[in-house]
């Protein structure tokens, strides 16, 4: 069983929230869910939808082709009809009067959704009480009119001899419907979080909104700034009085972040920094996903930095990428850049909150066995005047990092400072100390590759002489579109360090390499060809905007696999 | 208490940075004697410019800072640790010209932390431009035809963005910038103090003000009235006013966004599994 349900309308019909009462319905009837909004960057009108895609195995993306199409306004139909699979039901506002059930009722058009949860179920025989259940969980207050409304439409349903089959209920375990940027909120509070700072852009937003929101529960503080700079040097302050600290945005925020960046990267102030990408460049299409902030993450501020990219790709590594992302921050005193993008982030699945990756902790046991709720400042080298002497920001180490102590620590003064410094922090241009600061720099870089070889930070799927490598969102669909192909699957997960070594030891013996990304210049496969010095034989690019979908790009995979071998 | 370092101070002899540098210096070592602040919880954050590498001669914590971005700095800082007491030196190309709105959204949070002005309307450090408070036709080397520009004026600025403690000092009146710089620290919010000072060597204003200037503590100006205040702010000619312009006490921004939340000291971590069970 795996299907896909589209609802259609405008901006202000209440699609994203509905789609995800919808979605908690299915998920509790015991079935994997992933929600896909797609939307126009409105308030009022447009043509917006959502996919409910529901399987009773577990799925990655959304399909972007549908089994049932509900639609309050006709030119959202007209507009994405061509994506109907065969034999789809629809239901357009032309054959179903969705607008006199709330006219009728009183309610309001935001509440439209529910007119189709109750067509659905009619549809689905799903129990209506069992529905019921879950719309007063869901809506609480609001849940009454909804039922209302959910039982005129199963009611229309079932006078108008709809035809039905008998969903089982399914034998997965609910789990939790996340959307993505939900997932990096609990990561980054699983982290440490405590001070998060934004200025709202699509789709890092929902970020911002969702962290204010549960500021009290979470212990933290959600703000906003007056811009993306203010955001990051508030961040940035905060790291340095000894709290853990992140900023979100989107590709054009992170432009103006870039000073910032090489001033955390300089005075080795720790600092996560999460790009939700969309299409660019300039406005560019901001409710659409694209994958362009490659090179940017890699390259921006000026000079030469220690720096840490990571690239999750789904829902899930989401939550885990950013918890450890604050543990790296901290450990190496330096800014870690998580790339995500509109799919993830806006995109809604159910999915476990995994344990973060042990891996990090194996490798400095002694730092980790301490629970870091209980000790402060958590996960950094705690400056020791035993046997660190006296107080310096910069004290020059084997390993490039220094001992860390926030101001307020008694018999400790700490010079922060983002001209050249002394290892005392004092400003200083001499020849020698640029030089050893610069080299303190590149054995801390030499350190987090060093780290981070251990840690692999790739992951593999399938086997085969065929290989797709990629990251971030397109996982989803490439997992499904691999299926049964004979394909191998190496994903990659940091992308600096770039994980050399264990993409290589994984790709020997491999024919063929193509690679997968959502842009128009290949940014991952040139930064692929680059660190490793393989060869890419094929790459798929996709810059509409759109997500892929698993039967797409399971024909690309087909070509490439029925090419004569030469 | 001596707050001083080993680091050899680099500006030009005269330079009005150091009227401010000892004020303050005598200022802080009186308090930390005192023990009405302890040494560990001054911060002390500089932007750039001349008055940038201040931070190296005092031995206090300290954040020497980009240019422009030195309140959102201070703010982070008082937020994840309320204990701390942050002062920021900006120079008028921070405050107005590159970090403008910064400047103007720290004074109308309210947010708890003192800002110090140095203001000798040039450029010093790239030797000589004008700048955002330069009067106009000032001839400088980037307009070499006169400003073309109206300067800003830092405490009407202020007060119409809502700073809830507002002064002017003179770098060559070290006594009443003392007494400032006293009641700056006692003050509980955002407090601007704008220091008229030469640049010896590209605006030697040393003249100009110390013919003009006059206290307003030594006239009838009573503090509070905020019409007055501003009324007050825009007198610039014959005679220049210093002293307090304007105080008044009211929440401050890390009062109202931590609502007792203690970030620095509360290190829990919420359950994430009782959270997560709401999503299902």
């Amino acid at each position: 069983m795996d299907f896909s349900i589209f609802i259609g309308g405008q901006a202000g019909e209440g699609i994203k929230r509905g789609s995800m009462l919808i979605g908690k319905v299915f998920n509790r009837y015991g079935y994997h869910v992933f929600i896909m909004n797609d939307y126009g960057s409105l308030i009022r009108g447009g043509t917006d939808y959502t996919e409910i895609r529901v399987a009773s195995r577990e799925i990655h993306t959304s399909y972007n082709r549908f089994d049932y199409m509900f639609a309050f306004h006709r030119d959202v139909f007209e507009k994405y009809r061509g994506m109907a699979k065969e034999n789809c039901f629809t239901l357009t506002s032309n054959d179903f009067p969705y607008d006199d059930i709330i006219k009728e009722r009183e309610a309001e058009p935001f509440m439209k959704p529910s007119i189709v949860l109750g067509v659905l179920s009619y549809m689905l025989r799903i129990p209506e009480n069992f529905v019921e259940g879950v719309i007063e969980d869901d809506l609480k207050k609001n849940a009454p009119k909804n039922i209302e409304l959910f039982r005129a439409g199963y009611k229309l349903a079932e006078e108008r001899g709809f035809n039905s089959i008998r969903l089982l209920k399914g034998d997965k375990t609910p789990k939790p419907l996340l959307y993505g940027n939900d997932a990096i909120g609990l990561g980054a509070v699983k982290g440490g979080l405590k001070v998060y700072a934004a200025y709202p852009i699509t789709p890092s937003t929902t970020l911002l909104d969702f962290l204010a929101k549960n500021a009290e529960k979470f212990h933290i503080v959600a703000l906003q700034l007056e811009d993306e700079i203010a955001a990051i040097n508030l961040a940035i302050g905060s790291a340095y009085a000894g709290v853990r600290s992140m900023v979100g945005t989107s590709g054009a925020g992170l432009d103006l972040m870039g000073e910032a960046i090489t001033l955390a990267g300089a005075t080795e102030t720790p600092i996560v920094i999460l790009d939700v990408m969309r299409v660019g460049p300039s406005t560019g299409a901001p409710t659409y996903t694209e994958q362009g902030d490659v090179n940017l993450a890699l390259n921006i501020g000026h000079g030469e930095f220690p720096r840490i990219v990571l690239a999750p790709g789904d829902v899930g590594e989401a939550f885990e990428v950013t918890a450890l992302a604050l543990r790296f921050a901290w450990w190496y005193q330096t800014p870690v850049i998580i790339l995500s993008d509109k799919h993830i982030s806006e995109s809604a699945r159910t999915t476990e909150i995994v344990e973060e990756d042990k891996a990090f902790l194996k490798l400095h046991p002694k730092t980790f066995s301490l629970s870091f709720s209980d000790h402060y400042p958590p996960m950094v080298k705690t400056y020791d005047k035993e046997i660190d002497g006296e107080y310096h920001r910069y004290k020059i180490t084997p390993d490039g990092i220094s001992p860390y102590a926030p101001p307020s620590t008694p018999d400790v003064v700490v010079h922060t400072n983002s001209t050249e410094h002394t290892e005392e922090g004092y400003s200083s241009s001499l020849p020698e100390t640029l030089t050893k600061m610069k080299e303190k720099r590149v054995r801390k870089m030499k350190t987090i590759e060093d780290d981070f070889k251990l840690m692999r930070f790739i992951n593999v799927f399938g086997e085969g002489s065929v290989a797709v490598v990629s990251f971030g969102s397109p996982k989803g669909a490439i997992l499904e579109a691999m299926e049964n192909l004979g394909i191998k699957f190496v994903q990659v997960v940091s992308l600096e360090p770039f994980p050399t070594d264990a993409v290589i030891e994984e790709l020997k013996g491999v024919q063929k390499i193509i690679s997968v990304e959502q842009n128009s210049f290949g940014q991952f496969a040139d930064l692929f060809e680059r660190k490793t010095g393989l060869r890419i034989d094929k790459r798929i690019l996709k810059y509409d905007g759109r997500p892929f979908s698993p039967w797409a790009l399971r024909s690309m995979f087909e070509e490439v696999l029925n090419e004569p071998n030469n | 208490m001596n707050l001083t370092t080993d680091r050899k101070i680099q500006w030009c002899p005269g330079c009005g940075n150091f009227g401010i540098y000892n004020a303050l210096k005598t200022v802080l070592e009186k308090a930390i004697d005192e023990k009405r602040v302890k040494q560990e919880n001054i911060v002390l954050v500089s932007g750039i410019g001349c008055y940038g590498y201040i931070t190296n001669y005092y031995h206090l914590n300290s954040f020497h800072t980009i240019h422009g971005r030195v309140p959102p700095l201070l703010t982070g800082i008082k937020l994840a640790n309320p204990e701390l007491i942050p002062i920021g030196f900006v120079g008028d190309g921070d405050a107005f010209a590159e970090g403008m709105s910064h400047t103007i959204h720290i004074a109308r949070r309210n947010s708890n932390a003192k800002l110090i002005l140095h203001n000798n309307g040039v450029y010093g450090l790239t030797t000589g431009q004008f700048t955002p408070t330069s009067p106009k036709g000032f001839k400088s080397k980037s307009t070499p035809f006169g400003n073309p520009e109206n300067p800003i004026n830092p405490v009407t600025l202020m007060l119409v963005s809502q700073a809830t403690f507002v002064a002017r000092g003179f770098s060559g009146d070290i006594k009443h910038l003392q007494y400032i710089f006293d009641e700056m620290l006692k003050h509980r919010g955002f407090a601007f103090v704008e220091v008229l000072q030469p640049c010896v060597t590209f605006n030697n204003t040393y003249q100009f003000y110390k013919e003009r200037v006059y206290k307003l503590e030594e006239t009838d100006y009573k503090i509070g009235d905020f019409n007055l205040a501003l009324q007050k702010s825009l007198e610039w000619g014959e005679k220049i006013p210093i002293g307090i312009f304007y105080r008044s006490e009211l929440p401050t921004y890390e009062d109202l966004v931590l609502r007792g939340l203690d970030l620095f000291y509360d290190r829990s971590v919420p359950d994430l599994k009782d959270i997560v069970k709401e999503f299902i």
